[in-house]
């Protein structure tokens, strides 16, 4: 009698299996959300913030000397703010949102050339003292982050010139400046308003409940969370790849990678990827990430093996490319891996929506992920 | 044998002697018959007509995903199904004999935005597009009598056209423009967020002059214009949906006559908070009363009572966007992009949804939005 009914109760839990993300608990919710957000958000927002703390200095002093090697450091510290923004940049909720600072950080992509029209119009309506921190912030969106930057660093001629002490020098070093400045800010407001004091942004999402005017439950945060980490892989497939790739090698179009200017498209990429992996794994390997939460609650362990291969594949190609994306494209050598990376991301993107969201207990539908 | 059945093969054998039985043999004697765009498991892109019990009677594939659909005036078996925006196609067909009849690519530097209406007479179709260059928005006029010809186009008075309708006037088309800048490529992301500008605007049928545009106030600036209901009497119920921070709460239902300034209906915040700064449909009853919305990212259908101006309630259903009518007054089908269908109904007492036993909605999974056919 004793082993029927162990048998009994066996069968019940392999019929319950499917359904146990469902029977998550709500604290169970709260201790993913408070894995994902301090393990993973916060620290990435205070990396942006000290990453993009250089580029203001940087910027002063390569705009006082004009040497051509402190032209050079600031091309650095360009390229350190960028890669922190794109160690973040896929979490789209949040302070991110407050006063449009997404777009205004990284107005991309860009098919009406709205950044060099901007840029063009500021540089010829403006003088070295009008053009300020507090005037770029009013301005379009698209001239206020980075990609205007990078088109006062990275445009033919445009270091060399930056160098000189011309008039004309002194008007685009009053832009950099100005937009140096201001991702400096944004990145240290974003970071602060998050994570300091009683009102952080942080603190807010923890207390999800009845009471909560957005968030009624804590499993309604954990759907942020996944749409965050699905929109890093979204991005990255749709967007950074698939445009520029274009249909073959002789149609692809190299200028529309995110950084061509800076030949950093790949490795944006390469963040945004590491990103997406250090979401859903846990940046050290948290117990209660989203990996842990399928092994340990869903019971969803061949899927967390499958998505973790997936993640680890999909970077590995992408670190494994030797090429920039810019070069890469059109070349028939390096393409294959391009396309190669495309398709994983592709796939992963597809894993994520069909399979990791009912894992987690939060179904996503394509009407909701798509909008109209 | 059952009716189905034996409407089946009496359809059947009227193809066969080259007569085709009224739309209305398609449905079971009392049901509606309804179109919905769907994706199988495959992601193959479909649009199907299917009755009151989710019984499919047409299932046409698409080149891609559909989205929003209309139905010739005089001619209720001839559809024009249109693909998600920026499409590059829409599909006429035949739902009585199954059978596509036309498809109309989208012509150099301009894309489809989803959505269309006929003239009164069933001869000329009106469809947003937009301008691939420029995103600036136009009506394409194409003569259904002509096998879709394109024979002229007048513009929408914004960015980012995207739901029409004919007014019962006959004579006014009213279109939502989004006020949204997006990469005609790789849309998705917005490129205006600082300077959206979305409206309601009324335009002259027969010429496309502008007659009357309503706009928001100016900070709820960052709220689109999207999809629009019609009343009989000539109400427009337009529902939105915030492009601005998702902690922000902003109406997302308003109502308008031309000429007039928007009404915005409120909800009580906690409900409100539900819909997530998103509405994807919009649909008026059989009796023009009663309104419902769907939001899919909420996963909530909310009804109004329009005279009042208030909400009777709403029902939880998971991905529900595509929405239409049912035939009897205060019931509406609602689909959902995870698969199923679902009968919403008020009454005095509650809002409630019952789901329709159905294989063929079960399986698949249901886009944007739905037409009453019959």
């Amino acid at each position: 009698m004793a082993s029927r009914m162990r048998f009994s109760a066996v069968l019940l839990l392999l019929a319950l299996a499917p359904l146990s993300a469902k029977a998550a608990t709500e604290d169970d919710y709260l201790a993913l959300n408070k894995s994902v957000i301090y393990g993973h958000i916060l620290p990435r927002m205070a990396a942006f913030a000290e990453a993009a703390k250089g580029l203001t200095p940087a910027a002063e002093k390569a705009c006082t000397t004009r040497q051509a090697s402190d032209v050079k450091a600031l091309q650095g510290a360009f390229v350190t703010a960028m890669d922190g923004w794109e160690g973040m940049q896929h979490v789209r909720f949040g302070p991110i949102e407050f006063f449009s600072r997404g777009s205004r950080i990284f107005f991309w992509p860009d098919p009406r050339n709205s950044v060099g029209r901007q840029l063009a119009d500021l540089l010829a309506k403006g003088t070295p003292e009008t053009i300020t921190e507090a005037s770029v912030a009013k301005e379009s969106v698209a001239v206020q982050g980075f990609p205007a930057l990078e088109r006062l660093l990275y445009d033919e001629g445009a270091a060399a010139k930056l160098a000189t002490k011309t008039a004309e020098a002194d008007k685009a070093c009053a832009a950099v400046r100005a937009i140096a400045a201001n991702i400096t800010t944004m990145a240290n407001d974003m970071n602060k308003e998050w994570a300091e004091g009683d009102d952080a942004y942080a603190l807010d999402l923890l207390k999800a409940g009845p009471e909560h005017v957005r968030f009624m439950r804590h499993r309604e945060v954990t759907l942020e969370l996944f749409k965050s980490l699905y929109n890093a892989v979204e991005l990255v497939s749709d967007h950074k790849l698939a445009q520029p790739l274009g249909a073959s090698v002789k149609t692809a179009k190299p200028k529309l990678g995110e950084s061509w200017r800076s030949a950093r498209s790949l490795a944006n990429i390469r963040a945004n990827l590491a990103a997406a992996q250090g979401l859903y794994a846990g940046e050290k390997g948290e117990a209660e990430s989203p990996s842990a939460f399928l092994r340990d609650i869903a019971n969803e362990g061949e899927l967390d093996a499958l998505l973790t291969r997936a993640f680890a594949q999909t970077l590995a190609t992408a670190q494994g490319i030797s090429s920039t994306l810019e070069a890469g494209v059109a070349d028939a050598e390096v393409r294959p891996q391009l396309d190669k990376l495309a398709r994983e991301a592709k796939a992963l993107k597809t894993l994520l929506a069909q399979r990791l969201a009912p894992a987690l207990g939060v179904p996503v539908g394509f009407n909701a992920l798509d909008g109209d | 044998m059952n009716r189905r059945h034996f409407l089946q093969a009496t359809a059947a054998t009227a193809l066969v002697g080259g007569l085709l039985p009224p739309l209305r043999a398609l449905a079971l004697s009392s049901s509606s018959l309804y179109l919905g765009a769907r994706v199988d498991a495959k992601g193959k892109g479909f649009v199907s007509a299917f009755d009151d019990e989710g019984q499919s009677s047409f299932d046409l594939a698409l080149p891609a995903r559909g989205h929003g659909f209309a139905q010739r005036p005089g001619r209720p078996e001839e559809i024009v199904a249109f693909g998600r925006r920026p499409g590059r196609f829409m599909v006429v067909a035949d739902v009585r004999s199954g059978k596509l009849l036309h498809t109309v690519e989208a012509i150099e530097n301009r894309r489809y935005c989803g959505h269309g209406a006929f003239d009164p007479a069933g001869r000329l179709l009106h469809v947003t597009e937009l301008e691939y260059d420029t995103g600036d928005g136009v009506i394409g006029v194409y003569d259904a009598a002509d096998g879709y010809a394109r024979v002229g186009e007048f513009r929408s008075g914004g960015l980012d056209p995207h739901e029409i309708r004919l007014l019962p006037d006959g004579e006014t088309l009213v279109v939502a423009n989004g006020g949204i800048l997006t990469d005609p490529d790789a849309p998705g992301i917005n490129l205006n967020i600082d300077e959206m500008d979305s409206s309601l605007a009324y335009l002259r049928l027969h010429d496309g002059a502008q007659l009357a545009t309503a706009k928001l106030p100016n900070e709820l600036f960052q709220l689109s214009l999207r999809h629009l209901a019609i009343a009989p009497d000539g109400m427009v119920a337009v529902v939105m949906q915030y492009e601005g921070p998702s902690s922000d709460q902003v109406p997302l239902v308003a109502l308008n006559r031309p000429g007039e300034k928007l009404t915005t209906l409120d909800l009580p915040p906690r409900v409100l908070s539900r819909l997530r700064n998103y509405c994807g449909s919009a649909a008026f009853d059989a009796s023009g009363k009663v309104l419902a919305t769907t939001s899919p990212v909420g996963g909530v259908t909310v009804l109004w009572d329009t005279a009042a101006g208030h909400c009777l309630g709403y029902a939880e259903i998971a991905d529900g966007c595509g929405l239409a009518p049912a035939s009897e007054d205060g019931r509406f089908i609602v689909t959902s992009g995870q698969g199923g269908g679902y009968l919403v109904t008020s009454s005095e007492a509650e809002v409630s949804r019952q789901p329709i036993g159905s294989k063929f909605l079960a399986d698949g999974r249901w886009d944007n939005h739905m037409l009453r056919l019959i």
